[in-house]
């Protein structure tokens, strides 16, 4: 894919490059938008609402990277949709159990190789951590969820987000602390080498 | 005993040191400390764990294609003009009107003026009207032969009260039976309350009984001999109120009505917009 390319159509109004551009960015920014909005409703929301911003503000991106720049624009969308859902309570069309508990969407959970076992336990740990990173707040969630989910680095998350180096260096440790305590809660959960303290402590 | 502050210092340089992300010194640093330290270490190990666990947790894939329709495109493009021109209007409009209002206030109001004046300027005008006080005070018993003295004054804060017997015409306060219970009309009280005003030293120091005030004037049953002057306040803007007012507002205040529809309206289309 020739990105330059793509996005030089784009400004010259070619939507269609612009889609090109899209599909191949849209896992990379649905994956940021679902770890840090917490739900799958709410992430395809914020993500439609980040293209589309990004097709208008394209003659605002001065060069770098476009990932980066694509990444801001959805994590800004993000936080107008988290207002926007503050302001107004949304109920997610998730199927659900008897019990009234959600039944998570297995289209992102499956894995093919893993027994019934692995794949409840995988399902539950992964609901367990994404619970700890939506209790935090926003600006420790992003800079988490952008270095150690996205794997950027510093740098990168610090334009992302708009903050100077030295802040993401202590979001990410606090951040990083408090998803640690956050998890002692789901202790059973927890694989045995990823158990953070020993057993006689507890 | 490490305090709050240089805990938070050593979880940011152990979360640095774990991605690499310490200069040389700084990171020989913290393996030396970590190389003598278990706590440390347990601390280290924690958090190398969680970052670990980040691993874990798959990739999600997008569950839908996320192309633009031109229809995406258009729409949004009619109407963030329109939205984003009335904000900045409503926010103008709220601007000047809080403006106005203020600049209103100052005009109308001389305390307010003055207490925005500098500390110096504000000793000397209070300096200024004590001196006219005490002037004022001098003149008033020359004044005070010349001029019919004034009882009441209509309008004026803290005023009236009293109230005569069953029968007397009595204003404010509640007309009881027993005269002797009524407010006293006592002058070096009064004198206390409004020191500048001047009241004749003769007046009776108790209300007069039902029979003497019958047929006397309508304030507070006293006659109309010993009534003086009735100043009276409440007159003038009586007057002054009437159906020809609204076309005498200044054009200020038909500004601020202005700003204030346009404020409101601004408000209430972007609150339903937005709701929409």
């Amino acid at each position: 894919m020739d990105e330059q390319a793509l996005i030089q159509e784009a400004l010259d109004g070619n939507l269609d490059a612009f889609n090109g551009l899209v599909l191949h960015y849209q896992d990379i920014v649905y994956n940021v938008a679902y770890r840090v909005m917490g739900e799958p409703g709410a992430a395809s929301d914020a993500c439609q609402e980040a293209f589309i911003s990004a097709y208008q503000k394209l003659h605002q991106y001065r060069g770098g990277s476009f990932k980066s720049w694509l990444l801001r624009i959805v994590t800004n969308a993000c936080y107008d949709e988290l207002r926007r859902r503050q302001r107004r309570p949304i109920t997610p069309l998730l199927p659900e159990t008897d019990d009234g508990e959600i039944v998570e969407d297995p289209f992102w959970i499956e894995d093919d190789q893993a027994s019934p076992e692995k794949q409840t336990e995988q399902a539950e740990l992964e609901k367990a951590i994404q619970r700890c990173i939506s209790a935090l707040e926003e600006k420790f969630r992003t800079v988490l969820v952008l270095v150690d989910i996205e794997g950027l680095d510093y740098e990168a998350a610090s334009q992302i987000a708009k903050t100077p180096l030295g802040t993401v260096k202590s979001r990410l440790a606090r951040a990083r602390s408090r998803v640690q305590e956050c998890l002692q809660d789901f202790w059973e959960l927890l694989p045995d080498i990823f158990r953070l303290n020993d057993e006689e402590e507890r | 005993m490490m305090n709050k502050r240089q805990r938070a210092k050593q979880l940011e340089q152990l979360s640095a040191y774990l991605d690499g992300q310490l200069s040389e010194n700084e990171k020989r640093q913290v393996e030396s400390r970590l190389a003598r330290e278990p706590e440390l270490r347990e601390q280290y190990e924690s958090l190398r764990k969680t970052k670990l666990l980040f691993s874990r947790i798959p990739r999600v894939h997008a569950p839908r294609s996320f192309a633009l329709t031109p229809e995406m495109v258009t729409v949004r493009q009619k109407k963030q003009p329109f939205t984003t021109t009335l904000r900045w209007v409503t926010s103008v409009a709220a601007i000047l009107l809080v403006v106005m209002f203020g600049a209103e206030f100052l005009l109308a109001n001389p305390f307010a003026a003055r207490s925005a004046m500098p500390a110096e300027e504000m000793l000397e005008s209070v300096n200024m009207e004590m001196e006219d006080e005490t002037a004022l005070a001098d003149e008033a018993p020359a004044a005070k032969a010349a001029e019919p003295e004034p009882l009441i004054l209509w309008g004026a804060p803290g005023q009236g009260g009293g109230g005569g017997g069953a029968e007397a015409f009595g204003m404010g306060g509640a007309g009881g039976d027993v005269v002797e219970e009524s407010a006293p009309l006592d002058a070096t009280r009064d004198s206390e309350i409004y020191p500048t005003q001047s009241l004749p030293t003769d007046l009776p120091t108790q209300l007069q009984t039902d029979s003497e005030i019958e047929g006397g004037s309508p304030i507070l049953g006293i006659n109309p001999e010993q009534a003086g002057e009735i100043i009276s306040t409440s007159e003038e803007p009586m007057e002054e109120s009437g159906p020809g007012e609204l076309t005498a507002l200044s054009p200020l205040r038909w500004a601020e009505i202005g700003m204030a529809v346009i404020v409101i309206a601004g408000a209430l289309v972007l609150l339903i917009s937005r709701k929409a």
